[in-house]
């Protein structure tokens, strides 16, 4: 139903001083850094990837908010990547996002159900009797039963959980088809996260809306989603249906995502391997493989070349040299546990120079008891 | 003798209206070398006891009752003088979103040295400069970056910092409250195997903090379950995985997904934690407990130990340490309207008849109570 073929995003930054002193020009943000994803009906699909990889700036490009530098966003087909106008606000009512922040994300002076009744304004739909209709229906789907005990509510006398269901229900009062949800459970307590989550597999069980799931958390994706999408500095690095990526992931960094996620059962504390330093920063994206600076397979040929998209059939596919072949990833190199290499936290700049010289970017801990 | 021994620790804190018990009776030992989890959904008490640990709570509140015993000496009588003293150097706490707590007009290494010149007099600048060196080192932060400004380091950096901080006058035991809850994964993995060395490298006794129940699986020995600011349930992470007792320790564990076990979206917990201004009457976790009867609504269970150090409050446990399912208890009305949800869907449904439960959807329970009523 979406498309996105070669996404890219990029911010310009503001020059440093050193730069305005040596003439030169800043480098761009490359937020997202040509992204090919596809949604279709009555699917989910999760985006994950760490703080700073693009998930948001991809989210807010699917509804047409802030910039896109090129690529393109298909709607059943259609190009919407420059829409305009008439176009723009009919495109809003059908693709809707939610964001993260249930608290921020609600005016604290206006009741629930003036909150919820706002797009319905905005885009001139019903009269005050339909769309209090609508209203209560969205509410209801939200989970927010029995609607009269909600309805006139003010965002202070509402829990977090609930709060975040009145966010839903503002998306989908106009009934989308699509919708995109960032990080809609990170703020909340583990024991309120499954009640949001079956709303939104209810959603599209009942209405067939394809979901965009935004999170930073592996664990959550394998749970909900139909596919998942693994971000790395602006680029998908690997792509497949949930189950197969989490049993038989083809690229080293979700192999390394799925190491650190913790398990309630103590008796299968894994063997983690934990990646040293953080995301580089989008405006350096290393060159080769960008991934190179800390992936724990790496070698000659990923600091020149930059892997492309290996298909790997059954949906899947993965943007790493050791995918080519479609076999299997090999283990990661086990390595005493050592203090972190100081290297790997020296400014990004420092870790692209660095890294042919660079330390092993890995420890593994084996936690096995 | 354990290095911390909390006894029936009682906090109050004043509101305008009144005055709410935040924490309620709590009881626990922390031994030389240990990780305690402290677990338990927001508003429960997490953070007060820390708070209260550290004779850190604001002019509100209060210890109103019980001993906080650290290496036998009672923090909680102690005076302000030589409590200062031992805070930090004894035992020192990393904060819930700490790494925004940093100065931002201020060199980070600056003010990591802060502390070691404050508790350290006869420690010089140079050598305070010195041992922030080592601390950096020791979180992974190269020491040539002490003389950053907070906004250059990242917020996982920010987070190591405080963890130097915490560290600075070389304490045996750290509280960390929600070190990593703000953090990316991989960052929360390299915060938790640093905690982790630490302990075994210093010997370093911790508290940890957090919501999630699998945070505390991967790096405690045991923890301590709280509930409406009282312990519902104490155990090691072993035990409270395979045989939880009390229902909710049952509940939060399922709440959390578990890669490569069964796909299915977890329970959760109907409803949200009571207000303490007037806590539920009984066992506080009535309302939401689908093994409540009438008895759970009447008295408060008694703590009972079974295996050695695993201890529970909760009427459904029999005196063989066995819980006894729903269908073998008289039930409520409400818990049977939670019992008797569509397994499937795990959603309450909203029942209004006579004697039934008013039980909003999927979650939010409003104020159910034995009549029906809310
Ligand atoms: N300064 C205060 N004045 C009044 N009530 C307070 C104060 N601080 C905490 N409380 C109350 O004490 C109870 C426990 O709060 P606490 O912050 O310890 O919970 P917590 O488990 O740490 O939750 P969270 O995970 O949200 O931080 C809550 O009901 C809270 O509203
Ligand atoms: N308006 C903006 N101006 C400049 N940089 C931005 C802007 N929005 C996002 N970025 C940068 O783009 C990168 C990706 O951001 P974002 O999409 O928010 O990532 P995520 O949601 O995965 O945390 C980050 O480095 C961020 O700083
Ligand atoms: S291409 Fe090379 S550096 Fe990139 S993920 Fe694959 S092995 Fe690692
Ligand atoms: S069975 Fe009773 S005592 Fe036990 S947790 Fe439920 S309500 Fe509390
Ligand atoms: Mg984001
Ligand atoms: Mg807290």
């Amino acid at each position: 139903m979406i498309e996105l073929r070669g996404l890219r995003v990029a911010f310009a930054r503001r020059r440093s001083f050193g730069e305005v002193v040596r003439g030169q020009l800043a480098p761009s943000v490359r937020a997202v850094d040509g992204v090919d994803l596809e949604l279709r009906r009555g699917e989910i699909v999760a985006l994950v990837g760490e703080s700073g990889s693009g998930k948001t700036t991809t989210g807010r490009a699917i509804v047409r908010l802030g910039p896109i530098s090129a690529g393109q966003i298909l709607m059943e087909g259609r190009d919407v990547t420059a829409i305009r106008g008439v176009d723009l606000r009919a495109y809003r009512r059908r693709v809707q996002i939610i964001f993260q922040d249930p608290y921020e994300s609600l005016d604290p002076r206006r009741s629930v159900t003036d909150q919820v009744a706002e797009p319905l304004i905005v885009q001139g739909i019903g009269n005050r009797a339909e769309r209090r209709e609508r209203v209560d229906r969205a509410l209801e789907e939200a989970g927010l039963r029995p609607v009269a005990l909600y309805r006139d509510r003010y965002p202070h006398e509402l829990s977090g959980g609930q709060r975040q269901r009145v966010a839903i229900a503002s998306a989908m009062v106009l009934e989308p088809d699509v919708l995109v949800a960032d990080e809609p459970v990170s703020m909340l307590d583990v024991s309120l996260r499954s009640g949001i989550l079956r709303v939104m597999m209810d959603l599209r069980e009942q209405r067939g809306i394809g979901i965009l799931f935004i999170t930073h958390d592996l664990s959550l994706a394998w749970l909900i989603a139909d596919r998942i999408a693994v971000m790395y500095l602006g680029r998908i690095v690997e792509v497949g249906p949930a189950e197969i990526l989490v049993r038989d992931p083809r690229h080293p960094y979700t192999k390394a995502l799925l190491s650190v996620m913790p398990s309630p059962d103590p008796a299968r504390r894994r063997k983690r391997a934990i990646l040293r330093g953080e995301t580089p920063d989008p405006s350096l994206i290393p060159a080769g493989c960008r991934f190179h600076t800390r992936c724990p397979l790496v070698f000659d040929r990923c600091h020149v070349e930059d892997p492309p998209d290996f298909e790997l059939g059954e949906g899947r596919r993965s943007a790493c040299w050791l995918a080519e072949g479609g076999e299997p990833l090999p283990d990661f190199p086990a390595e005493a546990p050592r203090l972190a290499s100081a290297s790997a936290h020296h400014a990004s700049a420092k870790m692209t120079a660095d890294a042919a010289s660079a330390e092993p970017s890995l420890v593994e801990l084996d936690r096995r008891p | 003798m354990a290095l911390l021994e909390i006894r029936d620790l009682v906090v109050e804190f004043d509101l305008p209206g009144g005055r709410v018990r935040a924490v309620d009776g709590v009881t626990f030992d922390v031994g030389t070398a240990e990780a305690v989890g402290l677990v338990g959904e927001s508003g429960c008490g997490k953070t007060t006891t820390a708070l209260a640990i550290m004779r850190l709570l604001p002019e509100n509140g209060r210890i109103a009752a019980g001993s906080v015993l650290f290496d036998g000496e009672d923090l909680v009588a102690m005076k302000r003088g030589p409590l200062r003293r031992r805070r930090w150097s004894d035992l020192s706490i990393i904060f819930q979103g700490a790494m925004n707590a940093l100065n931002p007009v201020r060199r980070v290494g600056d003010q990591v040295a802060e502390p070691i010149l404050l508790h350290e007099p006869s420690v010089t600048r140079k050598g305070a400069w010195r041992r922030v060196g080592e601390l950096f080192e020791l979180v992974g932060i190269n020491r040539d970056r002490r003389r950053d400004y907070p906004h250059q380091f990242s917020g996982g950096m920010r987070q190591r910092v405080m963890i130097a901080m915490a560290l600075a006058i070389r304490p045996r035991l750290v509280i960390g409250d929600e070190p990593t809850t703000a953090l990316d994964v991989m960052v929360q993995a390299q915060i938790l195997e640093l905690l982790e060395r630490l302990r075994a490298e210093l010997g370093l006794a911790m508290i940890l903090i957090t919501h999630d129940l699998s945070v505390i699986s991967e790096t405690c020995d045991r923890a301590v379950v709280m509930y409406a600011g009282q312990v519902a349930e104490t155990g090691t992470v072993g035990e409270l995985y395979r045989r939880p007792l009390h229902p909710y320790t049952e509940r939060l564990m399922r709440s959390v997904p578990d890669i490569g076990n069964v796909r299915r979206l977890p329970a959760g917990i109907p409803g949200h934690p009571p207000s303490l201004v007037r806590p539920p009457s009984g066992c506080r976790f009535h309302p939401r407990c689908d093994h409540a009867m009438e008895v759970c609504r009447r008295t408060f269970p008694a703590e009972r130990t079974f295996d050695p150090g695993h201890r529970v409050a909760c009427h459904a446990v029999g005196d063989d340490g066995r819980t006894r399912a729903p269908s073998e208890l008289p039930l409520l009305p409400s818990a049977r309207a939670l019992a008797d949800l569509d397994p499937r869907r795990e959603m309450p449904t909203l029942l209004d008849g006579a004697g039934a439960a008013l039980v909003g959807v999927d979650g939010e329970i409003e104020g159910i109570t034995a009549e029906g009523r809310p």
